[in-house]
């Protein structure tokens, strides 16, 4: 607290000589306050307990309040952050703690920029280093250090920078450092319109244990039989080399990475044990390598996007001990659709980082003012050929009139869900998802949405059930009244019995209703909601990064505003 | 010349990567005579993973030479029996103590329920054990304690004497939990190949005859030297396909310190018949 006092402190000193200095020039000065309140009403038929919100916290509050301030080529930013018994940080736990959780100081000058502080950035499409927020997930791995940018020519530019990464309201201890060159480069005729230009650059990553860590790691393989012994290292380094093709209507990226060889734990490979026999896990020291590239068309209504990736060892973080979303350096794009209906967004892969090879298309056409069709298909094995996911999305777009559009397609999934959410024996998840979005304009201020989609799922022969949680149809209705007013009300309900649906006492499938109503409010810049939620057990995403979310019961209240 | 800047920033990359000496492995640590620990483990017979992880925690306890001791808590995640089960090990009082350790996913461990840096009590990554059993080990011993078992082959009732003595001065509420578990049950256990149908599960919780965290056995803490002894008993359940035998049971026991945040100061255990 002392330590967030004395940021606090500094920022306000610096913020005041500013002011001092330069009292013609009254800078601007910007925020964005953010809260989300739970209220938990327990439900252990849908698994809404065993959790401390339900037994006893009852109510669970977390917020952001960010400041900034911009004068004369400096710019500074505090955030407060507070979680109140929050089951964010652990959807099964509570936390609670509040505190600085952000700030920085920076100067832009003609050829340098100087910051000092928490840092996001990344260099190329992220894979050797990201460094960014995701509140639904509460992911804030900022680097807490400093960074240059020393700019060579308009074209070309030099990036370093150095600290530690953020966890919470404190940070890790291995050190991580890094450096970047990146360009710009025309090579067309300014007279014609299309150009030919790149954007190549080069980054490069090099991440210090520290030696409590280096002698952690050493106790676990101190073990292990001779041949599976490695030495240890406390330095690891990871390059990229990347560029983008701009020319007319196509543009192309292409990125190539390098992890020399780090201590990580694969799960995939064999342990022998004292006593000679074996089991599955053990830490080995491997080299990692990543390929991305991605080629895109759009022109005379038509978009094509063609991606494809190829993974390998590149368990990149800032502790090689670190599980689960915490002290991720890299960040490997998803190569699958971002779904945003609630039933085709319900079986989402999560980035592989050991073992993944992956191709996605998406092709769009605009076949006249009123018609639009949408294809994409995505692909991901492991390198071993293990099927990981599959997905054909269609779409077609019709706008029949001003006041009325439609909107509808299928979806076809299959989703390794043994792997990504560590349940063992169930079947490759195999589902059809027809659905259908209809938009009507009562009139300048009001229009009403309905959408719905049916999911149908296979059968999981060995449990004698449909898979997972059975068949579902979702149907939604919104109102808006613009500009202030909207209203929600959906159902998801469990049309047909699977592995998982719940029973009741006498140990028969419960077929249940999973309701949620919400009442969003508009004034200029601040936005507020209040929903009713029963939300079942699923996976939550964000760019590849994905956890299982436990399922939900009670109210919700949103308030976001910006100044 | 943009070229050559390019050339130049490569090869300092390269050259920033020259090779580092390597650090070598840390050997056997010094481990003060008599001093043991306890293990916690979060496990359950439907966690694909929870299968390595308990290979992982016997491997620990085989090169530890009796200063590790260990029960396997089937609670409530992933605890449920596979279809070829022969017994459900889930109990109230593993769900309970589920509860109390608490982690978002299995496997996962508490060494003598030590908060980690990020206020966790348990340590999730099986790869990272050994290294929390060293930080625990290295700890200096302030207790010792002694168990005596006396059972009844014909009332299958054992009389459990449990003594503990400071060794240095233990400050505030001392509380001792006794557990009883059993060992060498057969039964499938799941895995990344699939069940494992003859898995041996060893140390299974399978009651604590205290509270989760402890019968207060002093108030106002130990002085060195001090002893305090506590007495209990329990009658194990009629043996039944293969479960219940009294030769593969153990009991554990362990102190609590409320003002060391409740950590566990330390561990014994013993066979029912030894």
């Amino acid at each position: 607290m002392i330590k967030n006092c004395q940021y606090l402190l500094l920022l306000l000193c610096l913020l005041s000589s500013t002011l001092i200095t330069a009292q013609e020039d009254k800078g601007s000065f910007t925020g964005g306050f953010q809260t989300s309140a739970n209220v938990f009403i327990r439900d252990s038929l849908i698994g809404a307990f065993n959790i401390p919100q339900y037994d006893s916290g009852l109510f669970g509050v977390q917020s952001w309040l960010d400041l900034g301030y911009n004068l004369n080529g400096f710019d500074l930013s505090v955030r407060f952050d507070m979680f109140n018994n929050s089951n964010l940080l652990n959807p099964n736990d509570s936390y609670t703690d509040e505190g600085v959780g952000r700030w920085h100081i920076e100067k832009r000058m003609e050829k340098l920029s100087i910051k000092i502080g928490h840092i996001y950035d990344q260099i190329g499409s992220g894979i050797i280093y990201r460094a960014y927020e995701e509140r639904p997930l509460l992911i804030d791995n900022a680097l807490y250090g400093g960074r240059l940018i020393y700019r060579l020519s308009d074209e070309w530019e030099l990036k370093a920078f150095a600290g530690r990464q953020r966890f919470l309201f404190s940070e890790y201890e291995p050190t991580i450092k890094g450096a970047t060159l990146e360009g710009f480069i025309d090579l067309g005729d300014p007279e014609k319109d299309r150009h030919l230009t790149l954007a190549p650059g080069i980054g490069m990553v090099n991440r210090t244990l520290n030696q409590e860590a280096v002698n952690q790691i050493g106790s676990s393989i101190r073990n292990y039989v001779e041949e599976q012994r490695f030495g240890l290292k406390r330095n690891t380094f990871a390059y990229s080399l990347y560029n983008t093709v701009h020319y007319g209507s196509l543009s192309w990226y292409a990125e190539a990475a390098y992890k020399s060889g780090e201590s990580f734990f694969n799960p995939f490979k064999e342990l022998i044990l004292s006593d000679g026999s074996t089991t599955d896990g053990r830490w080995v020291r491997e080299a990692g390598t990543v390929f991305y590239s991605s080629l895109s068309y759009a022109g005379n209504g038509l978009g094509i996007t063609v991606e494809g990736k190829r993974t390998e060892n590149f368990e990149f973080r800032a502790d090689p001990q670190l599980t689960l979303l915490r002290g991720l350096i890299t960040y490997i794009p998803p190569m699958n659709r971002n779904n945003t209906y609630r039933l085709t967004a319900r079986y989402s892969p999560a980035t592989q980082l050991l073992s993944e090879q992956a191709f996605q298309v998406d092709v769009k056409y605009r076949w006249n003012k009123k018609l639009t069709t949408l294809v994409n298909v995505s692909t991901i094995n492991s390198l071993e050929g293990e099927k990981l996911y599959r997905e054909i999305y269609t779409e077609l777009f019709y706008k029949y009139s001003r006041k009325l559009q439609l909107k509808g397609g299928l979806q076809m999934v299959n989703y390794n869900q043994e792997l990504y959410e560590v349940k063992p024996g169930v079947p490759l998840v195999e589902t059809i998802t027809p659905y259908v979005d209809i938009l009507y304009k009562i009139g300048r201020k009001k229009s009403l949405r309905f959408e719905s989609q049916l999911m149908f799922i296979g059968e999981d022969e060995k449990a004698g059930f449909k898979q997972d949680y059975g068949n579902w149809v979702f149907a939604l209705l919104e109102l808006n009244l613009a500009p202030h007013w909207s209203f929600v009300a959906s159902d998801m309900y469990n049309s047909s019995a699977g592995k998982n649906t719940p029973t009741n006492a006498d140990g028969e499938k419960q077929l249940l209703h999973y309701p949620r109503f919400d009442i969003y409010y508009t004034q200029k810049t601040n936005r507020f909601s209040l929903s009713y939620i029963k939300q079942v057990e699923g996976i939550v995403c964000s760019g590849g990064i994905c956890r299982l979310e436990p399922a939900f019961s009670g109210f919700n209240f949103t308030l976001n505003s910006t100044f | 010349m943009k070229n050559s800047i390019i050339y130049l920033f490569g090869l300092l990359l390269v050259l920033y990567s020259c090779n580092e000496i390597e650090t070598p492995i840390p050997g056997p640590i010094e481990v003060p005579d008599g001093r043991v620990i306890m293990i916690e483990e979060l496990t359950g017979v439907s966690c694909t993973p929870c299968a390595a992880a308990s290979a992982i925690l016997n491997d620990i306890l085989i090169n530890a030479d009796g200063a590790v001791v260990a029960y396997g808590i089937h609670g409530i995640f992933q605890s449920e029996p596979r279809t070829e089960s022969k017994y459900d090990f889930r109990n109230p009082d593993a769900e309970e103590l589920e509860l109390f350790l608490r982690e978002f996913g299995k496997p996962a461990a508490s060494f003598n329920r030590t908060e980690s840096s990020t206020g966790s009590l348990v340590e999730p990554q099986p790869a990272s054990w050994q290294a929390s059993v060293d930080q625990e080990l290295v700890k200096p011993q302030v207790a010792d304690i002694v168990i005596i078992s006396t059972y009844d082959e014909a009332t299958r009732r054992v009389d459990i004497d449990v003594t503990v003595r400071s060794i240095e001065s233990i400050p505030g509420p001392i509380n001792l939990v006794v557990a009883i578990s059993e060992s060498n049950l057969i039964d499938p256990q799941s895995s990344p190949s699939g069940d494992i149908l003859d898995f041996k599960h060893k140390h299974v919780l399978k009651k604590l005859l205290t509270s989760i965290t402890g019968d207060p056995i002093a108030s106002s803490g130990l002085s060195s030297g001090e002893s305090v002894p506590g007495t209990y008993s329990y009658t194990i359940p009629e043996e039944f396909n293969g479960e219940w035998i009294p030769e593969n049971m153990e009991i554990t026991a362990f102190i609590t310190a409320d003002d060391r945040n409740g950590e566990i100061q330390q561990a014994a255990q013993i066979h029912v018949i030894e």
